[in-house]
């Protein structure tokens, strides 16, 4: 990191520049390993190179070329409100693996620098195994405790999942957590039952893309009546250049499972844009419950608009049992552009969809995300809470969907947006759809768009705060229903993600 | 959109051979009249509800209806199927009936259209007392389309009233556009009674100058397909109040479509929606505020409301804020609903029928924008125009 100072000494702006950015973005480090990559570029061959790396199933690779095939004869959606120079998709790599190989038979088989950088993001990965002992340690779960972390962590580093810790106390409840590729592998009949039933190949142009290349991510399955004993946690980090990163999460929840499942992203600084299309897909079966929390801070471009990961994302839940309930929490400050719409398909009676969403950004980011309820069940209820920050010359749109089907009775939304503007530059936009066909229905929506209050801002200045701080302080006040319904070791981060995302965006 | 080229509806075949050569009949045939598939339009498919070929519109055949509105003393004019018949004018306005001007209007195809019609250039200076209203009569099975044109001189005063009264199936297609000059006033009012079988669009285009104000409400009852789109820019410092109410019973159709541009400061905007939705009818709104970079201190609130009556009916909205300023306070608020169960049961408890119970809080829902009406005689007739309308 020093080094990357150094070089740019004696151009004074410069470095400047570059310790503003490296205090801004500090997970942007590229870690130096060999990788093996896929040919550049997208054709039937990179899907079937894919396919073969994972030693998939045929029908795995069927699906894939499906799926490509289908993506060749669609047009990229042009509606969401956000601006960005074509993408060459052939000049991406679409896989990328590190050398030695993805598969570890314990930790210490993992290449030290994947493990520095795990550790540089704050993920306890090393620690817990070690603790646990990798090779045939039997973990108990009062030991867990005892190493003081009871988050099991999936790690996505490029295309590959490295390494996934407490497999052992998890399977004891019966819970599989694994990569989807290894659990393509094990669990064939279950994966092959859910994947892609939530978010079909068809779906859109993304979830196509993502279809056909997806290299890894994360599959979970709660058996019936199974409170699953720790958070789950996947970390997803895109290392090299030119490299798209197309995870795919599948989540089932059986019969009154619970779930919650927290998701974080990093990537380097570099000076190109990098594509990310992931697909997440939630099963909740008849009283189930999932709770999926997303801290979402890949690169966002420097400040000029310069680089920065596309995250183009589906994302969506199929609350498919009565009483089952799903609730998506985000915290988005990273990525130039993102176009992301966390969506509830409400199809059990009395079933429950939530969103809580804090959207930010900075310089020259583009966002456009909200989410989809639609609710088919009877006394189906959904809950919206989206809470908008742009700053510097960002511009960023809420846009969603409540829809209430006409078997939907009694069905209930609530729906707020709110958003906070700071600085001249910058917009925030509220695009709300509401259909309703249902005359029992209740539905609510308001969104007000306003500045930081001067007078808020003057107390806390008043009280000896710098600006900088008085801003984030009352930006987390603004945010505080959405912080609050994160687990607890997202909502520390997050705190301080808020106060470094607005960094530069004020005097 | 890259796409397969459209095959036109037998109308839009007829129409756009009809048209006259030039850009407006250039970007029509290039995307074919806005429905389902146009965002703007995707609750209302215009397209599909046209699909018939029509002829233009011969002679209003009728006799004239009794006006579901009577200001007093107003000066009349009367628009029988497209075609103007002026009375004699009293002083402080002049009205003339120009060659069409045809103008390609941005984002409102069917304004365009209707600006191949005729010009009626209404002007007002200074302050004029006598309520101007607008009669649109509209019969038979054709398509015809009117375009008025209002200017208000700066400081000047004027009101005006618009009705579309439509017996058969046509499809009259309407253009008011507006200038308010600087610090002018005009209350404005439209009305347009229930007419099952018509398709009706009515595009209003207006131009709010600095310290101007309007003071707008619309009263509709809706039809098979039913619009009406309000374009405005504000400027500097001007107010506008932008009220609608809507009552659709059977399978009625209506759109309440609005977008506020603000181009100068300190604009204020207040905007209450409300609609009733019984048996299988469908109501639209669209609001949209677009608050310019530089449009600081705007001050804008936009409401929906809706109920529910019937299963079987269904309301879709959207509510819009597009901000590229800081200094502002922008809100909207929609709801969509039934009536409130302990409301029903309070008025029952008290002795009243069913029915009467329904009808006192469906009278009070509307009532809050009717309320806004300034002239009571005007809003005790709305308030008749509105009760009459089937619960």
């Amino acid at each position: 990191m020093m080094e990357q100072v150094k070089v740019k000494e004696g151009i004074e702006d410069a470095t400047v520049e570059a310790v503003r950015e490296l205090s801004t973005y500090k997970h942007g480090f590229v870690t130096d390993i060999e990788s093996v990559k896929a040919p550049k570029g997208l054709t039937e061959d990179t899907v079937r190179y894919i396919s073969a790396k994972k030693e998939e199933p045929e029908w795995m690779l069927e699906l894939r070329l499906d799926a490509f095939r289908r993506w060749q004869k669609l047009d990229e959606p042009k509606w969401a409100n956000v601006g960005y120079p074509p993408i060459d998709y052939q000049d991406q790599y679409y896989y990328a693996e590190p050398k030695a190989g993805a598969k570890y038979e314990s930790l210490d088989d993992v290449p030290p620098e994947i493990l520095q950088d795990f550790e540089r993001l704050g993920i306890p990965l090393r620690e817990a195994e070690v603790l646990l002992g990798v090779k045939g340690a039997e973990a108990t779960p009062q030991q867990a405790r005892q190493a003081g972390s009871q988050v099991a962590v999936d790690a996505v580093f490029d295309s590959v999942s490295v390494a996934t810790t407490f497999k052992k106390e998890l399977a004891k409840a019966g819970v599989i957590f694994m990569s989807i590729s290894e659990a393509i592998r094990e669990h064939p009949d279950l994966v092959r039952q859910y994947l892609g039933s939530v978010v079909p190949a068809t779906d859109n142009y993304f979830a196509t893309l993502n279809a056909a290349v997806f290299s890894d991510g994360t599959f979970v399955y709660v058996p019936k009546g199974v409170r699953c004993p720790m958070e789950l946690s996947t970390y997803f980090r895109i290392n090299e250049a030119n490299t798209g990163q197309f995870e795919r999460t599948l989540i089932v929840a059986d019969e009154g499972a619970y779930v919650s499942y927290l998701e974080g992203c990093t990537a380097p600084m570099r000076d190109e844009n990098q594509l990310h299309a992931a697909v997440v897909e939630i099963v909740a079966l008849t009283d189930a419950e999932v709770k999926y929390s997303t801290v979402q801070n890949w690169y966002p471009g420097d400040a000029d608009g310069k680089g920065g990961i596309y995250n183009f994302v589906t994302k969506r839940a199929d609350c498919r049992g009565d009483r089952s309930k799903v609730s998506w929490t985000q915290v988005e400050t990273g990525s130039a552009v993102t176009w992301k719409y966390p969506s509830c398909i409400l199809r059990g009676d009395d079933s429950q969809g939530e969103f809580y969403s804090i959207a930010i950004t900075n310089n020259r980011q583009q966002a456009d995300t909200g989410t989809k309820m639609v609710h088919l069940g009877k006394r189906t209820k959904s809950r919206i809470v989206a809470k908008g920050i742009s700053a510097g010359r960002s511009d960023q749109t809420y846009r969603g969907l409540v829809s209430i089907n006409a078997k939907a009775e009694g069905a209930r939304n609530f729906t707020q947006c709110d958003s906070l503007l700071i600085g001249d530059q910058c917009g925030a936009h509220t695009v709300p759809y509401v259909e309703d066909k249902s005359a029992t229905a209740v539905l609510e929506h308001e969104a007000t768009t306003s500045k930081l209050s001067e007078d808020q801002l003057f107390y806390a200045m008043q009280r000896g705060l710098d600006e900088e701080a008085a801003v984030a302080l009352l930006v987390n006040g603004f945010c505080r229903e959405v912080l609050q319904e994160l687990p607890m070791e997202f909502a520390v981060e997050a705190q301080k993600l808020v106060a470094v995302s607005l960094e530069g965006s004020v005097g | 959109m890259v796409g397969a080229p459209i095959t036109y509806t037998a109308f839009e075949d007829r129409l756009f051979s009809g048209l006259p050569e030039g850009e407006i009949a250039e970007a029509l045939r290039s995307r074919g009249l806005p429905g389902r598939r146009t965002e703007a339009w995707k609750w209302s498919d215009l397209r599909a509800a046209l699909r018939e070929e029509r002829a233009a519109s011969v002679a209003y055949a009728g006799s004239d209806p009794a006006s579901p509105l009577e200001p007093e003393g107003a000066l009349v004019l009367f628009c029988r199927n497209g075609e103007w018949d002026l009375p004699e004018l009293p002083d402080g306005v002049r009205v003339s009936l120009d060659a069409p001007r045809p103008t390609v209007l941005p984002d409102a195809d069917l304004a365009s259209l209707a600006t191949t019609a005729r010009v009626l250039t209404i002007e007002v200076d200074g302050t004029f007392g006598t309520p101007i209203l607008i009669r649109r009569l509209s019969d038979g099975s054709g398509t015809h389309a009117d375009r008025v044109s209002l200017r208000v001189a700066p400081h000047g005063r004027a009101t005006l009233y618009e009705t579309h009264e439509i017996t058969g199936a046509p499809f009259p297609n309407s253009l008011t556009e507006i200038v308010l000059g600087e610090g002018a006033s005009l209350t404005r009012l439209v009305v347009q009674p229930p007419a099952s079988e018509a398709v009706l669009v009515h595009t209003s285009l207006l131009d709010v100058c600095e310290d101007a104000e309007l003071n707008q409400s619309a009263l509709t009852l809706g039809g098979a397909l039913v619009r009406h789109e309000n374009r405005l820019v504000q400027h500097t410092d001007s107010r506008v109040r932008l009220d609608a109410l809507y009552k659709l019973s059977g399978q009625r159709h209506c759109d309440t479509t609005t977008h506020v541009d603000y181009a100068g400061t300190g604009a204020e905007t207040r905007q209450l929606v409300k609609g009733v939705a019984l048996d299988r009818a469908r109501g639209v709104f669209q609001g949209k505020f677009h608050v310019d970079r530089g449009a600081q201190k705007t001050d804008a609130q936009m409401s929906h409301h809706a109920l529910l009556l019937s299963q079987g009916a269904s309301v879709n909205a959207k509510p819009e804020l597009e901000i590229y300023a800081d200094d502002v306070e922008c809100a909207h608020g929609n709801t969509a609903g039934a009536l409130d169960p302990e409301a029903m049961f309070y008025l029952r408890q008290r002795g009243l029928s069913e029915e009467a119970a329904r009808g006192l809080l469906i009278d009070a829902f509307a009532g809050e924008v009717l309320a806004r009406v300034g002239d009571e005689g005007m809003r005790a007739q709305l308030e008749r125009l509105f009760r009459e309308a089937s619960n």
